[in-house]
């Protein structure tokens, strides 16, 4: 379980250093004219991932967290 | 220490992109999804609901189970998530809500457990957040940095997970139930009391962006320092002394800027002294006391809605009314014989 922890806050802190690169100005608004650009948010392959690793962290988290509970109830 | 100093580092730097991040989400990509004042009026209760009254069910939850681990983590994942998806308005203002009410639980629960019932590390925690709404609101717009802190958040806590978080049972007070019902009833009247006039004490003049800066820093610095003054001087003195001071300068800084600094300072010093009195005195529902700090605010915050005006008459009065409430709830608190506590 420590492995897969670990290897899932790499993948974050990889994902953190492209997220600016590959997503800037996805969503955005002008903070003087209160007009937003880019509309909707970006289709690309990388947003579809990032979602994907923030459900698999909660599905993660989860079963640790459930786990847990089931080993203190026993 | 290292590891001690490391650990609430971490989670105050979270608070604060936590704080930073659902502002930011709530001003800046919530009226993607709304159409309407209304409709993002009735999104914004949602999320204030879910944020701050809904600690207490989840508290309550987290406290049965004993289970304080990974919480913060689901909890800024459902933040991040909201920001990638495009979803009701109703239904994201509600998951940002559970997300950061998570987080809080998780952070309140494990400062305690290393604060040694002192009231200096809750003051740590809670300082940040006031920084974070503030520059939330005045950078909404770039939900993109919103959304890269709350990755690094995550990576952050990620690593704080791997640290062990003991509850000490020697924390269990000597109140019976009527006197912890009591305690709770009247620093929650305190807690209320500050939420409303925190919300209706405003000053025309602070309307630019450092004026703004250095009034959120005050509040920060006040949240910090009463904490540290309440180790060390009592909690008594330094949440009555604070609370008279702050009616004071928050009067005089209607027309002199620097008293409107002192007073909301002073005004934000008692908040780590309640919550640690909340904590102490439901020792064993850790969670449901952060949660119940978080209740009366938003009580308070409900309260502010009405359309009453604050004059220096009912300002000096609430923040009497708050140090009565204080005191009888300090009284009943001294019962309970907590050892490090001074008088």
């Amino acid at each position: 379980m420590k492995k897969i922890k670990n290897v899932f806050m790499l993948v974050f802190l990889f994902c953190l250093v492209f997220y600016k690169t590959c997503l800037a100005d996805v969503v955005w608004i002008d903070p003087d004219s209160g007009e937003f650009y880019g509309g909707k948010v970006n289709n690309s392959p990388l947003h579809y991932i990032l979602i994907g690793l923030l459900v698999l962290s909660i599905v993660i988290c989860s079963v640790i967290i459930i786990r847990k509970v089931i080993k203190k109830k026993k | 220490m290292k590891k001690k100093t490391s650990f609430i580092l971490i989670y105050s730097l979270c608070h604060f992109i936590v704080d930073f991040g659902c502002t930011a989400f709530i001003l800046g990509r919530l009226p993607y999804f709304v159409y309407t004042d209304n409709q993002f009026l009735i999104a914004m209760i949602i999320y204030n609901f879910f944020a701050f009254a809904f600690q207490v069910p989840l508290g309550y939850i987290l406290d049965k189970f004993k289970v304080y681990k990974y919480i913060s983590i689901i909890g800024l994942c459902l933040i991040g998530l909201c920001y990638l998806i495009n979803f009701n308005a109703y239904l994201l203002a509600m998951v940002v809500g559970i997300g950061n009410a998570l987080f809080h639980l998780e952070g309140g629960v494990n400062i305690y457990s290393v604060s040694e019932k002192k009231a200096f590390l809750n003051g740590l925690f809670v300082a940040p957040g006031a920084l974070g709404i503030f520059l939330g609101t005045m950078f909404y717009g770039h939900t993109t940095l919103a959304t890269f802190l709350i990755f690094l958040a995550i990576c952050l806590l990620f690593f704080v997970q791997k640290q062990e978080v003991i509850m000490k049972e020697d924390l269990e007070n000597k109140l019976d139930n009527s006197r912890v019902l009591l305690i709770v009833i009247f620093i929650g009247l305190s807690i209320i009391v500050r939420s409303i006039l925190g919300i209706k004490v405003v000053y025309s003049w602070k309307n630019t962006f450092v004026l703004g800066l250095i009034y959120a820093i005050s509040m920060v610095l006040g949240k910090a320092l009463g904490g540290f003054l309440a180790d060390r001087l009592g909690l008594l003195k330094v949440a009555l002394g604070s609370f008279f001071l702050s009616a004071i300068c928050l009067v005089l800084g209607y027309n002199i800027h620097m008293f409107a600094y002192i007073g909301i300072l002073l005004f934000n010093m008692p908040m780590a002294i309640t919550l640690t009195i909340l904590e102490n005195t439901l020792s064993k529902k850790i969670a449901c006391a952060v949660g119940l700090n978080t209740m009366f605010l938003f009580i308070g915050f409900l309260i502010g809605f009405i359309n009453i005006t604050i004059n220096n008459f009912i300002l000096v009065g609430s923040v009497m009314f708050a140090m009565l409430a204080f005191f009888i709830a300090y009284k009943l608190y001294l019962k309970g014989e907590f050892s490090n506590e001074k008088n």
